[in-house]
């Protein structure tokens, strides 16, 4: 046998011992779901395509959770996910799924917004592929996802992307972005295929409140908030003060820029009749100068370094030694979302939404989030649904 | 029309990655040259594959 | 059983004023009292004047809103002059028109203090005309009787350093005022107590913007 064959061939050995143990994880990744219950309250699931079919079949296309009341009323949509890099959201939203009872109007839920970016992970930068919740029945395991959606299902990717219909341009890698691809169009990216989806349903269905959940470094001011534009800024303020004075965690609202296009809170009140809300919670694991990204420090939110920081009043939230717990994101969340739901309803009783049974920030922080989870082994088969 | 784009795009990956392995087993002396087509070839190989 | 019916309904009147005598002794600060139309206005153009106009709606006190009216349009009186919000320009008229018809002139003001370059830029004004415009505003109150209220509901994280946007917003308004409000996180440095000291002015401190709906409530209705 010549030497350069055999040089060859070790080599190619080499290579393939590197690329398929590497490629089963991030196949694996790809294609798990994570089984959960349609709680008492869930009177359909449908998909995001069942709005617009131009989803149907492809990676993006998502369950949508309907729960709905006895009594007509109001309607809310509330989404996650939409960058699944960021997933209190996503846990908020399966605790509404599992647990809520609906008495009055409709609540639309989707827990992962962007499917595709869910199924993907950020190259170079060492995230982990999974995290564990823990419950009392065992763990229950997530995909940690990625803000942008996967270029194994919109790719290439534009020089410029150029946002539909108000042409600002954008960076390319918003393209895949569903916070970005705002209101979206039937025939484009596939991205703004989703946000076009979406806002068939808030249009079709006629809904009165849009929240998109979020997470945000602890070192930018547009942390700890709810972000509105002008037609639902009052209702955004009024329910900042309440939970403050109430619940006692930080909250503040931010005005929704009108020159920055593509974002939820900004076209889904220009091209529809549904007052949107952005809402974010910190999340120190998206911080540039933290230590190694962790699942501990995507659960737990502790970091020495934005201690350090901290203490130089470099951060947007309060932190000190007990970091950003999970529990309080995901607190917040639930209780922000019930609050928004009180005073929309207080304001139009004849489009009030009444639900129960969702805990509020002190019972999550306080019985964490897996308490509130139900176990796909003791439900029926025909209750779960894999997201 | 978009997918079409990435269709073609995934041929161009293809015809790419073809290219550098008949480089890589026309290749005689230099093993780096050697390292090297197969480090370029990677990301093309997973992509065609659709797992990255 | 008349007479037992009017005795037990005696010793209840009793009972009821001694503990409303009992609350009226709490060591509250006097609330001045203030008289509708009012005008609600920013000082600084953040959006702490969302809050200042919740809390009047929270508190039933019908009012007007304009983030930056001039002395001219204060002068027009409740209807703002029929003037209509656009691009950094807005107008809410909330006043009880059948009670004070359009024109009538305002009895008070309240200044939502908090500087926001981003709020200030959206109206086209810099932080000198901004000032500017307080100023004539404030002089035109003082000559007219318009009573002056200067809230400040942003918290610490509004609050800078001397001489900053934000204090030199405070310093325009809050020295003139005829009633201070202040939430807790506001007056960390306790200078709204300085300010009000050194001018006599009443001042109140909440440790949460909602408690300002009841002040509200004693102040108009
Ligand atoms: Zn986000």
């Amino acid at each position: 046998m010549n030497r350069p064959l055999t040089t060859k061939l070790i080599l190619l050995a080499v290579t393939c011992l590197i690329l398929i143990p590497g490629s089963i994880h991030l196949y694996q990744h790809r294609h798990f779901n994570t089984p959960i219950v349609q709680g008492p309250g869930v009177t359909q699931v449908v998909h995001l395509s069942h709005y617009f079919s131009g989803l149907k079949g492809t990676q993006a296309d998502t369950p949508v959770f309907i729960l709905q009341g006895k009594k007509p009323g109001g309607k809310i949509l509330i989404m996650a996910n939409t960058h699944s890099n960021e997933p209190a959201g996503m846990l908020a939203a399966v605790i509404f799924i599992e647990n809520a009872l609906v008495q009055q109007g409709t609540v639309y839920i989707i827990p992962v917004f962007n499917n595709s970016g869910s199924r993907t992970t950020k190259p170079g930068d060492g995230y982990p592929l999974y995290f564990e919740i823990k419950t009392p029945w065992g763990k229950r395991r997530f995909r940690m996802g990625n803000r942008n959606a996967s270029p194994l299902d919109q790719w290439p990717d534009p020089d410029v992307y150029i946002h539909y219909p108000d042409r600002q341009l954008l960076s390319f890698i918003d393209a895949r972005n569903t916070n970005r691809t705002w209101p979206g169009r039937p025939n484009g990216l596939l991205m703004e295929r989703v946000t076009y989806a979406a806002m068939e349903l808030l249009r079709q269905e006629k809904v009165d409140l849009a929240i998109d959940l979020h997470g945000a470094e602890t070192m930018f001011p547009v942390t700890n908030c709810i972000v509105a534009p002008e037609k639902s800024i009052k209702l955004a303020t009024l329910t900042s003060l309440t939970v403050k004075a109430l619940e006692g965690f930080d909250n503040h609202v931010e005005p929704s820029p009108s020159k920055f296009r593509g974002l939820s809170h900004r076209e889904i009140g220009d091209y529809s009749e549904t007052l949107p809300f952005l809402l974010e919670a910190p999340i120190p694991f998206l911080d540039q100068p933290t230590g190694p990204k962790t699942v501990e420090l995507l659960l737990e939110g502790k970091d020495p370094f934005l201690l350090r920081l901290a203490k130089k009043k470099k951060l947007f939230v309060p932190y000190d030694k007990t970091g950003w717990p999970m529990a309080k994101r995901v607190g917040q969340h639930c209780s922000v979302i019930l609050e928004l739901i009180r005073q929309y309803s207080r304001k139009n009783p004849e489009r009030a939404i009444k639900l129960t049974n969702v805990p509020r920030y002190r019972e999550v922080v306080a019985k964490g989030v897996g308490y509130f989870f139900r176990n796909p082994e003791k439900a029926d088969r025909e209750k779960i649904v894999d997201i | 029309m978009i997918t079409i784009i990435m269709i073609v795009y995934y041929f161009i990956c293809a015809y790419l990655a073809g290219i550098l392995f008949w480089s890589f087993i026309k290749e005689k002396k230099s093993l780096n040259n050697l390292i090297l087509y197969l480090l370029v070839i990677f990301p093309l190989i997973l992509r065609l594959l659709r797992i990255k | 059983m008349k007479h037992r019916l009017s005795l037990t309904s005696l010793i209840l009147v009793i009972f009821i004023l001694l503990t409303l005598q009992i609350f009226s002794q709490n060591p509250a600060p006097e609330i001045p009292k203030a008289q509708l139309p009012v005008l609600i206005t920013s000082a600084g153009q953040s959006p702490d004047v969302t809050t200042v106009n919740i809390i009047a709606e929270e508190a039933g006190v019908p009012y007007d809103y304009c983030d930056v009216p001039t002395v001219d349009l204060v002068k027009a009186g409740v209807g703002l002059a029929d003037k209509e919000s656009g691009p950094g320009f807005h107008v809410e008229i909330h006043s009880d028109l059948e009670k004070h018809p359009k024109g009538t002139a305002y009895k008070t003001m309240i200044f939502a203090i908090g500087a926001s370059l981003k709020g200030m830029g959206a109206s086209g004004l810099t932080v000198e005309s901004e000032l500017k415009r307080l100023q004539s505003l404030i002089d035109y109150c003082q000559k007219n009787n318009i009573f002056i209220i200067a809230i400040h509901v942003g918290g610490a994280s509004k609050r800078g350093a001397p001489g900053s946007d934000n204090e030199r917003m405070i310093d325009a308004v809050a020295p003139f005022a005829n009633l201070i409000i202040v939430t807790k996180d506001s007056n960390k440095d306790g200078r709204f107590d300085q300010i009000a000291q050194a001018k006599n002015i009443p001042l109140l401190q909440v440790d949460n913007a909602l408690e300002i709906v009841e002040i509200f409530k004693k102040i108009f209705l």
